[in-house]
């Protein structure tokens, strides 16, 4: 079998190759070729490192000198899921991303966007597949770097502000790691998570909590752990829809499962009941700041903190089916959320507006466009047999079973968000397919998705159609998921 | 198994309506998607009505496990369930046959089918459910649907929807709360092992279940504080829509809430908590009840739109049925099952003919309509049938439930419960006078002088909706048989009930001697018709009020603005009701709050760093400072 190395070596080699061809028409070609093979590949990595996990060794030195990188079941269901998504992001953005800002030398940013993103996959393969301190940070920081790049992208005043914001904030939360990496370095004298592990566990206990406090919250700020959180509304309104989707739908979602892991395993136990109160706070503020938007995309952000609010409690809750339902509800988010931001990017490009009321009647213009968003948000509000009804059963249950004054009020808060939830969700959905005879009339808005982003949507809204039907399949991966995410 | 075919039927018609209005262009085939979804309409619900009465064999005979989603849903069929799913199959048919004729094709509701058979499909699921989760998951479809059913037509239906997705979504979340507390007590989702635990549980416990349980259903069941959203979602909804709703959609919480109440979490319990000296439950349901049947209903009063008026009344109607069962004697629980058959139909007997006087004046508002009985008979009669029944006047079926229910709470010592359901009568009586009155007595506007009758297709539904109102009253012992039936599944005293009516040893009622003797009165007063003086007859503009004539300029304008006087005196409480205000004010504190946490993102990059580094040194402070 190849090596699992290829999920790292081959974004990079490509993004590589894509700078130095510099045609449009070539990077599209390697980018989706790229992806593709990977995307292949995955499943099959993912059926073997849930038998057997892989480790692999870099130049025959063996850790804690070398570089210790390993594919489990974790790491290769993230690779799946990193890569399908990226997938199908490539695929939407041929034909958006020329619709993505206007300025000088748009051509060669074009092909900058591809090698950027193959990129932002490497660092995001790299992040989940490492096993030692540093390379964490070395691949955090590819992630980081090319996130910001990526925000900015269409150059405009806000885009270019926000992608400042994000990238000052990341800078504040790389520092806090660094510190925290010397400091585990000093205590255990390596670098690998085992070694940190274990001599944390013996350090003085101050000393451990302030390794783990800097840690989780440098973290914690990519993770968009509440208040670390604030770049993200403007961060993922601002981007290009094809990368809000990315940022939203496994981005954030790869911070905050390595973070977990480091909790669960490496650091202080006491970081998960804080953890957990930041998540509470966490689905309150986004879901109450969602409800307040005027703008489609800023909702959509505020509504990632609050649903990826949602996962981190449950994974805090610690309990078996707690991790599983927050990985459930983590693949259901990237199908719901991606599709939702991809189809808001055509809502923008069709009426030149980011605000809700402009979109007033769209629906029935761009009827698979309105469709689809009614779907994913209907997932992400947990109507039944959709997918997002049974994640959010999960989590409920999870949090009740957990027979904790903090599951309980976990219940009474998730629960009051879904009503939040259904009520700024369907005010759109609402307004989608309201009457508005300018609209009606209009040529300007004319036009459903474009074929390729039609199938990529399609296929996000896929995984949360059918994701409650193949809930039965999704335990055969989640399951193995859930119980590797308690160890190193 | 016939069971099974009650779920299929509703969810086959749904995805075959919805791949014929896939499959056959709204914009260039509009009318011929129209045929092809009334067919599947009508061969789907027609079936559905056949095996809904087939399946009455397979009551309690075992349950259907369907294994999806790594869960097993369960279904199965009781007395209690039979009873309503037969009522669903009938009206969704009776009122698919009007609809028929009474939809206009103006691609308005190009989705009314679909969404029927899917809200049929969520309403039976929920009926059907044999455990909580099936029931949750069901219940969760039904609002759905609900939802999806109302956000048709203009505008202002869709704004009255959303206000209906709030309550509905909350009233799923207290339920799912609701779930797992009975789920982590009992360790099951099955009813009979709910039933048989709760039974040893101590009253603190029952009492939080059955809050978290009741609520939802009587939110469902628009009962009073939480019924508005009511009104607006149904008067805004196409009629035949209305019809369906008012009649049967919302009983779905009565249903709800006799199961829970005797079959959910047992009697056993029920009396356990009902014996506590201070806290009574079912007396708690009963005021609850009696808010219900009083303030909408005299609220009805003041309404200017007959749909309008006629879904407060639906609102109402509710509370004769939530006082019934609460009362949980024979005699009220036989009469509050009894009146959800009766309202469901004489209330879309009057929909109906609301409907066929809209088809053809184009307006519910009754400040415009009048004088319409000559042009509109069948609907006038129709309406006259209804309004009987609604007011609980004999010969008509309503008559025979309300008699169970005042007979129930006289004899069960609740005079005060008992004197409310007699001045919610009242309200109900001065109601339906203006009503009938508004839209066909009185004096014709000139402009509906070439108004006909509607067709055939809509008239039959009306007629055979009058038969049965009619022939129900005269019979009420062919469904006070399955009421008895039901009773008896729940392990209750059976009504006494005879073929004409209530047996002797249960206070004796013979609806034919009070038929013929409203037959021989109406006989009598013809007689006397006949042997009176000369008659004259006259116009109706051969008119004339304080000393003017009033012809057609000038046509006599009782019917504007009727008991503006009353309204007038209560004008405060009408304007912002204290449930709305209460409404209003939540909302505004949600929204508000959303304001303030909105500002926590200033977007400014100072304040966020600050916000990084607060978190760091308060949750260090936090976990380092005990130590």
């Amino acid at each position: 079998m190849v090596s699992p190395m290829l999920l790292i070596a081959m974004p990079l080699g490509a993004a590589f190759l894509i700078v130095l061809l510099g045609s449009k028409m070539a990077a599209r070609i390697v980018a989706i070729a790229t992806v593709a093979f990977l995307a292949v590949l995955a499943p099959i990595w993912l059926s073997a490192a849930i038998s057997e996990p892989f480790v692999i060794v870099l130049a025959d030195v063996l850790p804690p000198l070398g570089i210790a990188f390993g594919l489990d079941a974790v790491s290769a269901g993230f690779a799946l899921l990193i890569a399908v998504s990226g997938l199908l992001v490539l695929l939407y953005s041929f034909p958006y991303i020329p619709h993505a800002g206007e300025f000088k030398g748009k051509e060669k940013a074009e092909v900058r966007y591809y090698a950027i993103f193959l990129l932002l996959l490497a660092g995001a393969f790299g992040l989940v597949m490492t096993k030692d301190i540093f390379n964490l940070f070395v691949f955090f920081e590819i992630l980081c770097i090319s996130s910001y790049l990526l925000v900015a992208y269409s150059q405009e005043e806000r885009a270019l502000e926000a992608g400042f914001k994000y990238m000052v904030l990341g800078s504040i939360g790389s520092a806090f790691m660094l510190v925290a990496i010397g400091l585990s370095y000093r205590l255990s004298g390596s670098l690998a998570m085992a070694d940190i592990a274990k001599a944390l566990a013996a350090a003085p206990n101050s000393y451990a909590t302030l390794v783990s406090v800097l840690f989780v919250l440098g973290f914690g700020i990519e993770a968009a752990v509440f208040p670390l959180n604030t770049w993200l509304p403007d961060a993922h309104s601002s981007a290009p829809s094809s990368i809000s989707a990315v940022l939203s739908g496994f981005v954030i979602e790869v911070a905050l499962v390595v973070l977990v892991r480091l909790s669960l395993n490496v650091f202080s136990g006491a970081m998960l009941s804080v953890l957990a109160v930041l998540a509470l706070a966490g689905i309150l503020v986004g879901e109450m700041a969602a409800l307040g938007q005027k703008e489609l995309k800023r909702a959509l952000a505020f509504s990632s903190i609050g649903q990826v609010s949602m996962m981190l409690f449950a994974f805090t809750l610690g309990s078996e089916i707690g991790k599983w339902a927050g990985l459930g509800q983590l693949l259901m988010h990237a199908g719901a959320k991606s599709a939702l931001f991809l189809v808001s990017g055509y809502f923008i490009v069709r009426t030149g507006s980011h605000e809700i009321e402009a979109y007033r009647g769209l629906g029935r213009k761009m009827p698979a466009a309105g469709a689809f968003f009614a779907i994913a948000a209907l997932s992400l509000v947990g109507m039944p047999p959709l997918f997002g009804f049974f994640t959010k059963l999960r989590i409920v249950e999870a949090a009740a079973a957990a027979h904790s004054a903090i599951g309980y009020a976990g219940i009474v808060v998730i629960l009051f968000a879904t009503v939040i939830e259904s009520i700024y969700l369907f005010r759109i959905v609402r307004t989608l397919y309201g009457a508005n005879a300018e609209v009606a009339a209009s040529g300007a808005a004319s036009g459903d998705l474009p074929a390729f982003a039609w199938i990529a949507v399609a296929g996000f809204v896929l995984l949360v159609l059918v994701g409650g039907f193949m809930i039965p399949s999704f335990d055969r991966l989640l399951q193995p998921m859930a119980a590797v995410l308690a160890t190193i | 198994m016939l069971t099974s075919m009650l779920l299929i039927l509703p969810l086959a018609g749904f995805l075959t309506s919805l791949a014929a209005a896939w499959i056959v262009p709204a914009s260039s085939k509009a009318r011929a998607s129209g045929a092809v979804q009334k067919i599947i309409a009508g061969i789907g619900f027609a079936a559905l009505f056949v095996f809904a009465f087939l399946a009455k064999s397979e009551i309690g005979t075992g349950y259907l496990g369907i294994p999806l989603f790594g869960l097993w849903l369960n279904f199965g069929l009781t007395q209690l369930s039979w009873y309503f799913v037969a009522m669903v199959a009938g009206i969704s048919l009776v009122t698919v046959l009007f609809s028929l004729q009474g939809l206009r094709d103006d691609g308005r509701y190009p989705f009314y089918y679909i969404w029927l058979f899917s809200k049929t499909f969520g309403m039976l699921g929920v009926l059907l459910s044999a455990d909580m989760l099936t029931f949750f998951i069901m219940w969760e479809v039904m609002s759905w649907c609900t939802y999806f059913l109302l956000q048709q037509g203009h505008e202002k239906a869709k704004r009255a929807g959303a206000g209906y997705l709030v309550y509905a979504v909350t009233a799923g979340m207290i339920l799912l709360a609701g779930l797992l507390y009975v789920y982590f007590n009992v360790g099951s989702f099955d009813f009979r092992t709910i039933q048989k635990a709760f039974s040893g549980f101590g009253a603190g416990r029952i009492i939080v279940a059955m809050l978290l349980v009741l609520v939802p259903m009587l939110i469902e069941a628009a009962a009073y504080p939480v019924h508005w959203w009511l009104p607006s979602a149904y008067a805004n909804a196409e009629t035949g829509i209305s019809a369906y709703l008012a009649a049967i959609s919302t009983r779905i919480g009565i249903y709800g809430m006799t199961m829970f109440l005797f079959a959910g979490f047992g009697l056993t319990a029920l009396n356990l908590v009902t014996a506590n000296k201070y806290v009574s439950a079912n007396e708690v349901l009963m005021i609850i009840g009696a808010f219900t049947m009083v303030v909408p209903t005299f609220t009805a009063l003041f309404q200017h739109d007959a749909k309008e008026l006629m879904t407060w009344h639906s609102i109402g109607q509710g509370g004769y049925m939530i006082v019934g069962i609460a009362s949980s004697t024979t005699l009220g629980i036989a009469g509050g099952l009894f009146h959800v058959f009766n309202h469901m139909t004489y209330v879309s007997l009057i929909l109906f003919s609301i409907a066929a006087v809209e088809y053809r004046t184009g307006t519910t508002n009754l400040n415009k309509l009048g004088g319409l009985i000559k042009k509109q008979p069948v609907a006038y009669l129709g309406l006259l049938f209804g309004i009987i029944g609604l007011a609980g006047i004999p010969p008509m079926n309503g008559f025979v439930s309300k008699w169970l229910i005042y007979r129930a709470l006289i004899l069960s010592g609740h005079p005060f419960i008992a004197l409310a359901a007699f001045i919610a009568t009242l309200g109900t009586i001065l109601s339906v006078y203006k009503l009938i009155h508004n839209m066909f007595l009185g004096q014709l506007p000139e402009r509906y002088n070439d108004i006909k009758e509607v067709g055939w297709g809509m008239r039959l539904p009306i007629i055979f909706m009058m038969a049965v109102v009619w022939l129900t009253g005269a019979f009420p012992g062919t469904v006070l048989a399955v009421v008895a039936d039901i009773q008896q599944s729940l392990g209750l005293e059976r009504v006494a009930y005879s073929v004409h009516g209530v047996a002797a040893e249960m206070g004796q009622l013979n609806m034919l001697v009070i038929n013929i003797v409203f037959i021989g009165g109406l006989f009598v007063s013809w007689l006397i018709y006949l042997a009176g003086g000369k008659r004259k007859h006259i116009g109706q503009y051969d008119n004339y009020a304080a000393g003017h004539f009033l012809d057609k300029s000038i046509p006599y304008n009782y019917n504007y603005n009727f008991y503006a006087g009353m309204e007038h005196i209560f004008e405060r409480l009408l304007h912002k009701p204290p449930v709305k205000r209460a409404e209003q004010a939540l909302a505004t504190f949600v929204s508000g709050t959303s304001e303030y946490v909105c500002r926590i993102f200033t977007g400014n990059i100072t304040t966020y760093s600050a916000y990084v580094v607060a978190a760091v040194v308060v949750i260090l402070l936090v976990l380092g400072g005990g130590r």
